[in-house]
């Protein structure tokens, strides 16, 4: 860096224009700074030592690493008074040449310096030897202008020259001669923060009585020494000169040391004291006022930069306005400037720094439209959806539940093409109640396509063997084996399978109910033909000696009930039996199972006899359960948002519709959302022979015993001694087993083998020896 | 003697250029208000300006007539002139546009001004040139007045040290 080049006394401290070391040469920089709006220099902005390197960050991407020490100091007197000067005549017009002034005779010249600032006479008097004298040798100038000016007069015994270089001079430690320091008041000197350390002492001195009062304490404001966290503090009010106490006392000493000897020394004593102390009351007092002087002109100084800042930021944004940003948009600038100002040290508002604040203030507006117009819109756009699903659940809540089925579910409705324009409509356009509900009654149309499209792709599902029965396609839906399946449910759920909504769905009546399933949506899967259950739905019928074409109607007409042939019998209540299961449940079993660990790739029934079987119709649980919170009223849609109880359904109906004899199939309906509680299955013990109770008061519904276990219920509950002949009579479980009649293996979906097996006439004794297979088994 | 306010007096520059102009215009300055009323006859010979040129009196008598009426700074005015000009050193709008011409004219007026005595006018055009100097760094001013920086290393470093504590102030 050439030096002579930045060498200009800007700061008026004439400082020679060769051999200057760093810390000149950026105090001379920083003066430049201040003083020079339109200069440029390397350093943007500081004007301290190069101690250290500083990297400050500003925001999340302004970072800048600055070579200056952390503590900086610019005289607030000479920046105010030039603050102050510059924006008074920036309207005025100027000459860039006014030698001619020199020219003229001594009194114009005397009435032109007349009109001017102190500072501008101390400038003058830095611009060359002849002009110094001439300044300096006119007196009346200087009192005139400090007159016109409103500033503390010079201090005590103080010449002009020397109070306006303390007051406009440079950061230069009187003590050390280093940067930076700050003025003291009282002392009339600039003291640094470390000679202020070394040489001042905060002592309160109160080993002497006339040493506080004959010793100025220092006043010296940390108000216009900036630092990168924040302003000073004040510490440095009431310090005294190491160096002065010591003479002090030494005086002190000395005038003690008279008055031992004699009344004159008292009286020495006694007016030194109080001559002294008078000085310092007077030099105190000129300190506290300039002190407050320069706070109000620094708190001054600093509104009027925030006020300028402010009236640069509204002629920044005018325009800007005009190009679609609001007041929102400026939200962040404020504290933004006060960054940039605070991190770069700027002084003042020149039109370099506003140069350089200008891009980073552009970015944040840019980016805090965008976010706005962000917000904005998704806003807008939920606000669009919450109206189309207000107004679709009102749709949907004026219809029945038995033909919810219609409805996509909310999520799938807002995908439909019509509702995404109108969510992503890039236009403010605002829909009222009415126009959303309008516009939901006007996808009547798609609403129907939605459920058609569906629909035909269950019955793409359907395998061949559907269509040559040659029923039409909605017969085919009805069949017993037209069992539909939801991929999502069965992999996502870890519910049991005879919980699960979805996986096995009976005909179309069930599969229109699981259309707007949640996970057909998210998966893009697609409710399908379940051919493993399909087959076991087939091993049923063939066991019952059924035609494949038997509709889910006709079998559920039967009302038959099953146990499973591939179960292992398993112990409850000390007894080894299986559970009694409707055909739904068998195909739901095998699932299950086939789940688990699968088994039952082979499937085989048992039938259970008359006499069970009516037993098990008699003691086994409703089904669906009508605990289970998932029933409707079909007579209005007061359930549509909270499935009731079935008790509750039935109560509503008496209340509301006056239905006094309800029939749940028909003014009920059971629509599991994702889970149903399964019934419990009732358990039957399968024992050759098993045992029933003739002593037992309801004889329908007495329990199957084996003998061990009859023997002890005569005894302990009718408190006889049990008799074989009388007490109990002997009860077949089983009818007939499809395990040696016909057995259907489920190898893979879509991959069926049949194997007839031969006829076994006693089915009873198929079963022991199935039962003999099992090495737990204990009769 | 008090005149009557329409009396049209004569004046006669350094060009030989006339003007006759009403006698409270011309009584702005002090200069020829002080020789009208030493004259007690009236004259018809113009009164010569010998240090004015017509173009300059032309100027002169522009601001003279537009503050025609308003009160001459006085002795006990010059205290209350001085008070305001400690609170302000602004200049009017129309003594700004008024004022606004180049630096010879400039310079001009204000002698012409000193000459006639005419103290508002003077201090307009000494405001003018003072608030040139005003907010200006030493090598501004330098610039300015086209001055060379003739101080030595040595007499900067003194005028640098000059408030340090001395014990002999």
């Amino acid at each position: 860096m050439d030096n002579a080049i930045l060498a200009v006394d800007a700061g008026g401290d004439a400082l020679p224009f060769t051999d200057l070391d760093d810390s000149n040469l950026h105090h001379t920089i920083a003066w430049e700074l201040q003083e020079q709006p339109n200069y440029t220099f390397p350093y943007e902005g500081c004007w301290a030592l190069p101690d250290t390197l500083i990297e400050v960050q500003v925001g999340e991407d302004y970072s800048r690493t600055y070579d200056f020490n952390v503590d900086s100091t610019f005289n607030v007197v000479k920046a105010a008074m030039m603050r102050e000067e510059r924006m008074r005549k920036r309207h005025q017009y100027q000459f860039k040449n006014l030698t001619k002034l020199l020219t003229m005779p001594l009194e114009i010249i005397l009435t032109v310096f007349d009109h001017l600032h102190p500072i501008d006479l101390y400038h003058l008097g830095m611009v060359s030897r002849s002009m110094r004298r001439f300044v300096y040798s006119w007196s009346s100038l200087w009192e005139s202008a400090w007159e016109k000016s409103g500033m503390p007069h010079r201090p005590r015994g103080w010449t002009y020259k020397q109070w306006t270089a303390l007051l406009f001079g440079p950061a230069v430690c009187d003590s050390c001669g280093k940067f930076v320091a700050l003025p003291d008041y009282a002392h009339l000197k600039r003291y640094c923060t470390k000679c202020l350390g070394s040489e001042f002492t905060w002592d309160d001195l109160q080993d002497d009585p006339f040493l506080a009062s004959t010793i100025p304490g220092t006043i010296r404001n940390y108000g216009w020494e900036l630092s990168i966290n924040q302003f000073g503090d004040s510490e440095d009010y009431g310090a005294r000169n190491k160096a002065q106490i010591q003479l002090m006392r030494d005086k002190l000493k000395e005038l003690r040391a008279l008055a031992k000897k004699g009344t004159a020394g008292d009286e020495s004593l006694a007016t030194f004291v109080q001559m002294k102390q008078e000085e310092v009351h007077k030099d105190m007092e000129h300190a506290r006022r300039c002190d407050e002087w320069v706070f109000d002109l620094f708190t001054e100084f600093s509104q009027g930069v925030t006020e300028a800042q402010r009236r640069a930021r509204q002629r920044l944004q005018k325009p800007l306005k005009k190009q679609g940003f609001v007041d929102d948009d400026f939200s962040g600038w404020e504290d933004l400037t006060r960054e940039i100002w605070n991190t770069d040290q700027l002084v003042d508002l020149t039109k370099s720094s506003w140069k350089r604040c200008i891009p980073l203030l552009m970015e944040r507006a840019q980016n805090d439209k965008a976010q706005r117009l962000l917000k904005e819109r998704l806003e807008r756009e939920a606000q669009r959806r919450a109206g189309l699903l207000d107004a679709y659940t009102a749709c949907r809540r004026a219809v029945k539940p038995q033909d919810w089925w219609m409805f996509p579910s909310e999520e799938e409705m807002l995908q439909l093409p019509a509702c995404l324009d109108l969510v992503n409509d890039p236009s403010e356009k605002v829909h009222d109640k009415e126009g959303f509900a309008r516009f939901i009654d006007a996808l009547a149309g798609e609403f129907t396509r939605w459920h058609e499209d569906k629909r035909n792709k269950l019955v793409s599902s359907l395998p061949p063997n559907f269509s040559a029965t040659s029923l039409p396609i909605d017969d085919q839906l009805e069949l017993a084996m037209a069992v539909f399946s939801c991929p999502g449910c069965a992999e996502k759920s870890d519910a049991p399978v005879v919980e699960q909504v979805g996986t096995a769905l009976f005909g179309w009546g069930e599969a229109k109910q699981h259309l707007s399933c949640l996970h057909l949506q998210t998966q893009g899967v697609h409710t399908g033909f379940d051919p493993i259950a399909s087959d076991v739905v087939l091993s049923l019928l063939k066991f019952l000696g059924l035609q494949e074409t038997t509709t889910a109607k006709e079998l559920d007409g039967l009302n038959q009930r099953f146990f499973c042939g591939r179960c292992t019998l398993f112990r409850a209540s000390k007894v080894h039996g299986l559970h009694a299961m409707t055909w739904r449940e068998c195909v739901l079993h095998v699932l299950d199972y086939r789940r688990k660990g699968g088994s039952h790739n082979v499937v085989g029934w048992h039938l259970p006899t008359a006499q069970v079987h009516d037993y098990i119709i008699r003691r086994e649980p409703h089904d669906p359960k009508p605990m289970d919170r998932a029933w409707y009223c079909t007579h209005c849609s007061v359930h549509f948002s909270e499935p009731a109880l079935r008790s509750e359904v039935v109560q509503h109906l008496r209340s509301e519709h006056n239905l006094k004899q309800t029939a749940i199939s028909i003014d009920a309906l059971y629509s599991p959302l994702e889970r149903r509680t399964s019934r419990k299955q009732l358990f039957i013990p399968i024992v050759p022979n098993g045992l029933r109770c003739n002593l037992c008061s309801v004889s329908k519904d007495r329990k199957f015993f084996d003998r061990t276990q009859m023997q002890m219920h005569v005894k302990n509950k009718h408190g006889v001694e049990p008799d074989e002949k009388e007490h109990w009579e002997t009860v077949q479980p089983i009818l007939r087993s499809s395990s040696g009649i016909y057995e259907y293996q489920i190898t893979s979906p879509g991959v069926r083998v049949h194997q007839e097996l031969p006829e076994t006439k006693d089915a009873i004794n198929t079963l022991m020896v199935m039962l003999c297979n099992f090495s737990d088994f204990d009769l | 003697m008090a005149a009557p306010a329409t009396q049209q007096i004569k004046i006669r520059c350094n060009d030989e250029k006339e003007f006759t102009v009403d006698r409270d215009v011309l009584e702005r300055s002090v200069l020829i208000k002080n020789m009208l009323e030493d004259v007690t006859e009236q004259q018809d010979a113009p009164i010569p300006l010998p240090n004015v040129s017509g173009p300059v009196m032309a100027k002169v008598l522009e601001y003279c007539t537009h503050h025609r009426g308003e009160p001459l700074p006085s002795a006990d005015t010059e205290q209350s002139q001085d008070e305001t000009r400690k609170r302000t050193t602004d200049i009017s709008e129309w003594d700004q546009k008024f004022i606004t011409v180049d630096q010879e004219m400039l310079f001009e007026i204000i002698l012409a001004a000193n000459y006639l005595d005419i103290k508002s006018l003077l201090d307009v055009g000494c405001k003018t040139v003072a608030n040139m100097i005003k907010g200006k760094t030493p090598e501004e001013i330098r610039k300015l007045f086209n001055i060379v920086n003739d101080f030595t290393p040595e007499e900067e470093a003194q005028i640098k040290k000059e408030n340090e504590w001395a014990e002999d102030r």
